[in-house]
């Protein structure tokens, strides 16, 4: 039986051997995604798991053990940034032989050496001293090992104090132990990589379903190929005495065996691919193709499962077929689908609804569980009420036709209007993809900083001591710098001018353009803002000026058009004052900035985070957003291309399915234009129904998801989304025309006749 | 001499209209019967229900002793496998076998070895006057060669009844009657029943003796009872 | 074509005179050669003489025209019979078989029994021939299928008949 069912799969002619070919690559474009996105999700939990250590604090929990505590291990993280990368830096000093040492280097360095990541080390070869070495006293001890690098291009370094010197760097903590899991949901350190771990889990769900359901439906499309031939040879199986046990066990096996090629097909695709896609930074870093891996249970769990799987499948859909020795001898029209088909689109519209009244689930799991909800309930939704919905459109266009052609596509759809659907299904998925990523993505876009304007602003480097919380109130100051470092910085060629930022508590600044209002303000000398025009002007005769203490905290604006309020301070009281930031106004080269930001770092080693210009930080922020637009342009490229394909072959499978009934309709005087008509309709009705509601779902969804979630009100997405989209609609319409020279070939008369 | 092959009051509808409305007949171990009557009558509906691919919705279908329509779907298909042989119009070559596997299907499925099959297929393959085409796969076959491989798979497992619902109803004036000439021959050889559903006379004269289904029901002719019977019977009848 | 039984049929209708006999006879049967009058009255008298019909008493006019005939219980009987019995299935017989479909019709008489009959002795004549075929020569086998052939056209026309039963039956009773 199973050599049976292995003879009709493999050898039963040209047209069951290109179905076989068919699915197997459906399946195998579906097992490599699934592969990829798999090994993705480990090598992301592996690169997160090697950025623990960065996030190791005195109040971690790996804290808790008791290996090392006789020798705790001072330290201090920082990050600093050169070039527009992040560099993250590690302060250590051994307290004795056994404090705990950082991953991926065999001892803690001692005063005057330095473990540097590969990638570090040859920036520092070609960066020039001043710009970057400087600020690493000593000189390289060795590198640093994979363990202790999230990425082959991760810029680590680990410097050796001694204990006298780490307890003059504030925020110096001890620990005994390095973490070796990230701490928490929204752990720690700002990597700019934008994404955290709860980020990574809803966009790693929400892509899996996004990629995996267009690729469903090409399988499906791709196994319906030939069913009517398939069927009429179970059926004669079945006349000749075949049980039905013996038919779905040789629909199983047939299906197993396109299944497994196309498992083969799968990892092979997944090999192939593993060396480029480890090199997009989808977490803003490249991983180590190594960590793109598998592990044998995964192995195991898609090699036998897919196929296994398939085997299924194929008899629960013979289970509802019903092959009887007669088979498709009397084939009764099947019962239209019914009203309740629109309940789970509902039901993902009602979900989201109900959060974006409510609010969101407090935890991160539950947020998880109700978006995916949601958005799984939606694309599915989709799926299932479209042949609804066709009928239902095909049943107000028969009502209203007043050509032939229109009333036959009308009625042939209005009879089958599964069949009409499942072929622009994937087309479907994808533009509610498209929709719902464009909407969101533009939304996000209005969340943007807003740079502060102005070319100087924009390069105006700043060490900032003081931060603002969320409660609005000022923390943390510095003591002015020594004379030498203003003379330093003012030497750098590049360098404009450089202004102390004074902190004087209690004093505020309201500024409606800026959007602050009882911001806490910060004293300037007017004689060093005169020097750096891009930071505003002072009123004429004043010797200081009130401004917002901390330029990163507030909105966009061309600083250098305004006027600052008067600070009415005596002089030796601004003597006295304790820095809220240092600003160094450049002009932006890179060297300028670089041997600014080293000399600030130099004399203010572990500032509340490095110094860095406007621009840099505006980048930062919005560096979330980079990383999910590369993901989202990805993810929908390739379900539009799988959707593409979806439509490819089931043009192709209904040009065979259409060849009778049409050959007899041009031998009874229909001419050749208006069966093309015919095409059109079928094809286009469905597909223009479903698109609308598609893209109306997308909106609709979408909205719902900004407000709960992002908490904005949604923005139309740009023009792109707009053509996009025509042109998909179109390029489906042009598929579909795209098969009408074969028509006239295929509608002869030769096909009608008796076979 | 009892039937082995009955139907009694079998009732069958199909939706809201009634294909067999009490039928009855009996044919005995043997016989070759035409079943004649006006399209629509439900002719090939009572085949169905005599071979068990269908189940009477009221009556009884008997076969060599035993109630076939109480039988399982998996037992009647079995029982379609080892005992009956079917002849049909068309369609019912699987288009993806070859010749010679199509004819060996019913004893593949039966569980033989391949090779004991094949070679039980190929000889009657030969017996039909088809040597040589059992590598070819139905597409390229004519009209009449298709029919007598359809006819070979029928007898092939040494069937006690042999089905056939217009065996010659696509085929050319020669051809048919090769194809009824071979296989009454070999239905007489074998010992095999016939059943023969046809409105051609011309096929219908190949059997021993005809029933007509009017309206749902059997009847014969001459106002008999359609019973068991041979050849001479029926003329007695008279 | 049996001229005795067709005009004993037609009397069996109603007693009728020769004159009436031979003008249903010439519509129905004639076929554009009206049967003789001398033909009529000479298988009338046989007929009387056979005691199949009896003849009534002679009235006023000229010659034996208006001498009115009355069917017996024996032709009756045999006109019975006749209709029952079917015809030798030989090639040809399309005149006699129209003639007993048309009687019966006018008699009231269910025409799908004979037509059945008649289906039933074809069929099993065809049986012979075909038999004939299976084991004769070549001479043999072309024979067979010309009376075949010709047993099938007859065939054919029953079956075409008997579909149309009911619209003869209304046109030969008006």
């Amino acid at each position: 039986m199973i050599r049976l069912g292995l003879r009709l799969a493999v050898s039963g002619g040209r047209e069951a051997v290109v179905r076989l070919v068919i699915v197997a690559i459906a399946v195998g474009i579906g097992v490599g995604l699934l592969l990829t996105a798999v090994s993705a999700a480990n090598a992301v939990n592996t690169q997160n798991d090697r950025y623990a250590w960065l996030d190791t604090s005195a109040s971690s929990p790996s804290q808790t053990g008791s290996g090392g505590a006789s020798a705790p291990l001072r330290l201090l993280l920082t990050t600093d940034e050169f070039g527009g990368q992040t560099i993250y830096r590690a302060d250590v000093a051994a307290t004795g032989p056994d404090s705990p040492v950082p991953p991926g280097i065999p001892q803690d360095p001692g005063p005057g050496q330095y473990y540097i990541s590969p990638a570090l080390s040859a920036l520092l070869r070609n960066a020039p001293a001043d710009e970057l070495a400087d600020r690493y006293p000593g000189h390289q001890t060795g590198l640093i090992g994979q363990a202790g690098l999230p990425s082959p291009d991760s810029l680590v370094i680990v410097v050796g104090r001694s204990a006298a010197q780490m307890s003059h760097l504030p925020g110096a903590t001890e620990v005994t132990s390095f973490n070796t899991t990230p701490p928490g949901s929204n752990g720690g350190v700002n990597r700019g990589d934008g994404l955290g771990a709860k980020g990574l889990d809803l966009v790693l769900s929400v892509v899996a379903l996004a990629l995996l359901l267009p690729v469903l439906i090409f399988i499906g499309t791709a196994t319906r190929l030939s069913a009517a031939r398939r069927e009429q040879r179970f059926a004669a199986m079945r006349l000749v005495g075949a049980t039905p046990r013996q038919i779905s066990l040789i629909a199983a096996v047939e299906s197993a065996v396109a299944a497994a090629a196309g498992v083969a097909i799968g990892f092979g695709l997944f090999f192939v691919l593993r060396v480029p896609l480890a090199a997009i930074p989808f977490t803003s870093q490249p991983f180590f193709p190594a960590e793109l891996s598998l592990s044998l249970p995964d192995i195991l769990a898609v090699a036998v499962g897919v196929p296994a799987a398939a085997a299924v499948v194929a008899r629960l859909a013979l289970r509802r077929v019903n092959i009887s020795p007669l088979g498709v001898t009397r084939r009764v029209t099947p019962a239209p689908p019914r009203a309740w088909r629109v309940l789970p689109l509902l039901a993902g519209l009602a979900d989201l609804g109900f959060f974006a009244v409510h609010g969101e689930p407090a935890s991160n799991s539950g947020q998880v569980l109700a978006f995916t909800t949601g958005f799984a309930l939606i694309m599915i939704g989709l799926v299932i009420a479209g042949p609804w919905l066709t009928m239902t459109g095909a049943r107000v266009l028969a009502r209203r036709a007043s050509r032939a052609s229109t009333l036959i596509a009308a009625r042939r759809l209005a009879d089958d209007p599964r069949a009409a659907f499942r072929a622009v299904s994937g087309l479907v998925l994808a533009l509610f993809i498209f929709t719902v990523a464009a909407a969101l993505i533009a939304t996000q876009d209005t969340k943007k900083v807003t740079p502060v304007d102005g070319a100087t602003a924009g390069n105006t480097l700043i060490d900032q001591f003081l931060t603002i919380t969320d409660g609005g109130s000022a923390t943390g100051s510095a003591p002015p710098p020594p004379a030498t470092v203003l003379t330093r910085l003012r030497k750098i060629p590049g360098v404009q001018g450089v202004v102390e930022f004074q902190a004087d508590p209690g004093l505020t600044i309201t500024n409606p353009q800026l959007q602050i209002q009882g911001f806490p303000a910060a004293v300037v000398s007017c004689a060093q803002l005169a020097g750096v025009p891009g930071l505003g002007r002072c009123p004429a005769g004043a010797a200081a000026a009130k401004v917002p203490a901390s330029l990163t905290d507030i909105g966009g604006g061309n600083l250098a058009e305004f006027t600052w309020p008067a600070a009415d301070v005596p002089a030796r009281r601004l003597d006295s004052l304790p820095l809220a930031s240092l600003d160094v106004a450049t002009n932006g080269s890179q060297p300028a900035i670089e041997q600014a930001r080293t000399v600030l770092e130099n004399a203010y080693p572990a500032g509340t985070g490095s110094p860095q210009t406007l621009g840099e930080d505006t980048a930062a922020a919005n560096g979330a957003d980079n990383a999910f637009q590369q993901l989202a342009d990805v993810v929908i490229l390739t379900s539009l291309a799988i959707a593409g394909c979806t439509l490819a072959v089931s043009v192709a499978g209904g040009l065979a399915d259409r060849k009778r009934p049409f050959s007899l309709l041009r031998l009874t005087g229909a001419r050749l234009g208006m069966l093309r008509r015919v095409i059109v309709l079928e094809s286009a009705v469905p597909l223009l129904a479903v698109a609308a509601v598609a893209i109306g779902t997308g909106f609709a969804a979408s909205a719902m998801y900004a407000t709960m979630e992002m908490r904005l009100s949604l923005v139309s997405p740009g023009a792109a989304y707009y053509i996009l989209t025509s042109a998909g609609i179109v390029l489906a319409l042009v598929l579909i025309l795209a098969t009408f020279p074969m028509l006239r070939r295929i509608t002869g008369p030769e096909t009608a006749r008796t076979e | 001499m009892s039937a082995i092959i009955e139907a009694r009051g079998v009732v069958k509808s199909f939706g809201q209209t009634p294909a067999l409305r009490g039928a009855c007949i009996a044919v005995g171990p043997g016989e070759i019967v035409a079943v004649m009557g006006p399209s629509g009558s439900g002719k090939s509906t009572l085949l169905h229900c005599l071979s068990g691919i269908l189940v009477p919705d009221q009556g009884e279908a008997w076969f060599a002793g035993q109630r076939l329509d109480t039988l399982t779907e998996t037992q009647r298909s079995e029982v379609r496998r080892d005992k009956f042989g079917f002849v049909f119009q068309s369609g019912q070559l699987v288009p993806e076998l070859t010749a010679e596997e199509n004819v060996a299907l019913p004893l593949l499925l039966g569980g033989a070895r391949r090779a004991a099959a094949l070679a039980e297929a190929r000889a009657w393959l030969g017996r039909l006057g088809l040597d040589g085409l059992g590598r070819r796969r139905s597409g390229e076959l004519s009209g009449g060669q298709a029919q007598r491989v359809a006819l070979a798979r029928g007898m092939v497992g040494g069937p006690q009844v042999l089905f056939a619902d217009e065996p010659t109803g696509s085929l050319d004036s020669v051809s048919g009657e090769m194809v009824m000439s071979l296989m009454t021959r070999a239905a007489r050889e074998q010992g095999s029943t016939v059943i023969l559903v046809t409105h051609d006379a011309r096929v219908a004269a190949y059997a021993d003796r005809e029933v007509i289904v009017r309206d749902g029901t059997v009847g014969s002719l001459t106002g008999a009872a359609p019973s068991a019977g041979t050849a001479q019977s029926s003329e007695a009848a008279r | 074509m049996s001229v005795p039984l067709t005009l004993l049929g037609l009397l069996e209708r109603e007693p009728s005179h020769g004159y009436d006999l031979k003008r249903d006879y010439d519509t129905w049967f004639g076929r554009g050669k009206p049967l003789p009058y001398g033909q009529v009255y000479a298988t009338l008298s046989r007929l009387a003489r056979d005691g199949k019909a009896i003849a009534g008493p002679a009235e006023h006019g000229e010659g034996p025209d208006r001498k009115r005939y009355a069917i017996t219980e024996a032709g009756i009987a045999d006109v019975e019979r006749w209709l029952s019995e079917p015809a030798a299935p030989e090639p040809h017989l399309q005149t006699v078989l129209f003639a007993k479909v048309v009687l019966a019709l006018m008699l009231g008489r269910s025409a799908d029994r004979y037509l059945d009959a008649q289906r039933a002795a074809h069929l099993g004549r065809m049986r012979e021939l075909t038999a004939l075929k299976e084991r004769g020569d070549l001479m043999d086998t072309l024979l067979a299928d010309h009376g075949l052939y010709h047993l099938e056209a007859d065939l054919r026309w029953i079956d075409h008949t008997a579909a149309r039963l009911d619209t003869l039956a209304q046109a030969v009773r008006q």
